[in-house]
């Protein structure tokens, strides 16, 4: 019975179970952890303007800038293997086809091991800004969340937001996003 | 030689087991391989009512979401409507036209106010957004395009069911052996 087959069958078997009890192990230890932290949104400025966007038709695009602080380097543990971090825009728009929105400005990807502190300065914006409710222009209350996505080595995908928001209200009326280089 | 490397594998004795079972332990075997049969497929089905989704694990196949998921790894979903989808949410949706599901993050939501939601989605790794998957005139996702919401990760595991899906030889020759083993394999 005791064949090199039978043999490497229980060793698999064996190496296997031990694996998958670590993982589990190793997901346990980091599956009730708050990965909240502080963050500053501040000096929040935006510009609004309407844009034609094919399929879209004619739209409100907005540009929002300003300066975005945070550590992230605590969220690292051993289960932590990327941060995804993203910057949302979030508003409200009553009476229109909309009502709930929200936008990713800008974001990044922090992998283990790369330096996880955020400071930006008038962070430039990744993402186009369009509302094809057109409820862009005079909104008073624009918020910006910081939220970030712990991807794990093994485990659950945990979304948190960041502490702290800032609101804006976008100005009431169109101005050019874009600096005409031919002036 | 040849008949020492079979002696070495156990070739020789490997029918001996199924020659010394009378009759009773040969349907043993067999309510046995069924019951293996069930057992997996009432564990998928278990699954698709507590996550509410119709493939409650997927394989990541493609790179665009590198470097959090590689080719291989595997993804469990909830599909749960009592909680509605957010931006940053990873969304495993189908596209009309398209077999295979893709696995993207949301980067853009509107919301009416009475669960209809339109969104669009993006790969971390590319550069734009995936209005160019879309079907042709397609500008949004909703809830119905949704297979599911990416919650839990594995890596590497799914590069098995890669491989043979890739090679389906390996793919029956693997369940052949399976089907062997189990059912000439007497239980000491």
């Amino acid at each position: 019975m005791h064949n090199i087959l039978a043999r490497l069958n229980a060793v698999l078997a064996f190496s296997f179970t031990v694996l998958a009890g670590l993982t589990f192990l190793c997901f346990l230890t980091t599956a009730f952890k708050d990965y909240s932290t502080d963050v500053r949104v501040r000096d929040l400025t935006g510009r609004v303007n309407v844009a034609y966007v094919n399929g879209l038709g004619e739209v409100e695009e907005a540009i929002i800038t300003g300066d975005l602080e945070v550590d992230l380097t605590p969220l690292f543990d051993w289960n932590a293997k990327e941060l995804f971090v993203y910057l949302i825009a979030e508003y409200v728009t009553p009476n229109t086809p909309n009502s709930f929105n929200q936008i990713v400005l800008w974001d990044r990807i922090i992998q283990r091991g790369q330096p996880a502190k955020i400071n930006q300065k008038k962070f430039a914006q990744e993402y186009r800004f369009l509302d094809d409710s057109k409820a862009l222009k005079a909104n008073p209350n624009v918020t910006l969340f910081l939220q970030w996505n712990v991807i794990p080595n093994a485990g659950a995908l945990v979304t948190t937001r960041g502490r702290n928001s800032q609101s804006i209200a976008m100005p009431d009326t169109y101005t050019a996003l874009r600096q005409s280089k031919r002036a | 030689m040849s008949e020492a490397v079979l002696k070495l594998l156990g070739a020789d004795t490997m029918f001996d087991d199924l020659k010394r079972m009378n009759k009773r332990q040969v349907y043993y075997q067999v309510l046995n391989f069924g019951m293996i049969i069930s057992t997996a497929l009432m564990i998928w089905k278990g699954l698709m009512v507590v996550t509410n989704s119709e493939s409650p694990i997927v394989v990541v196949l493609s790179g665009s979401m590198e470097p959090a998921f590689f080719r291989g790894d595997l993804l469990f979903l909830t599909n749960h409507q009592e909680q509605p989808i957010k931006v940053g949410d990873i969304v495993v949706f189908k596209i009309e036209g398209r077999d295979i599901p893709i696995v993207h993050r949301v980067l853009q939501l509107h919301d009416d106010g009475n669960n209809n939601i339109k969104f669009l989605t993006k790969g971390d790794n590319n550069w734009i957004d995936d209005r160019g998957l879309y079907a042709p005139g397609q500008m949004w996702l909703q809830p119905k395009d949704v297979v599911g919401r990416a919650k839990g990760y594995v890596p590497y595991i799914g590069m098995v069911t890669i491989i043979m899906n890739d090679y389906p030889r390996v793919k029956y020759a693997v369940l052949v052996a399976l089907a062997a083993f189990v059912l000439l394999h007497r239980e000491s």
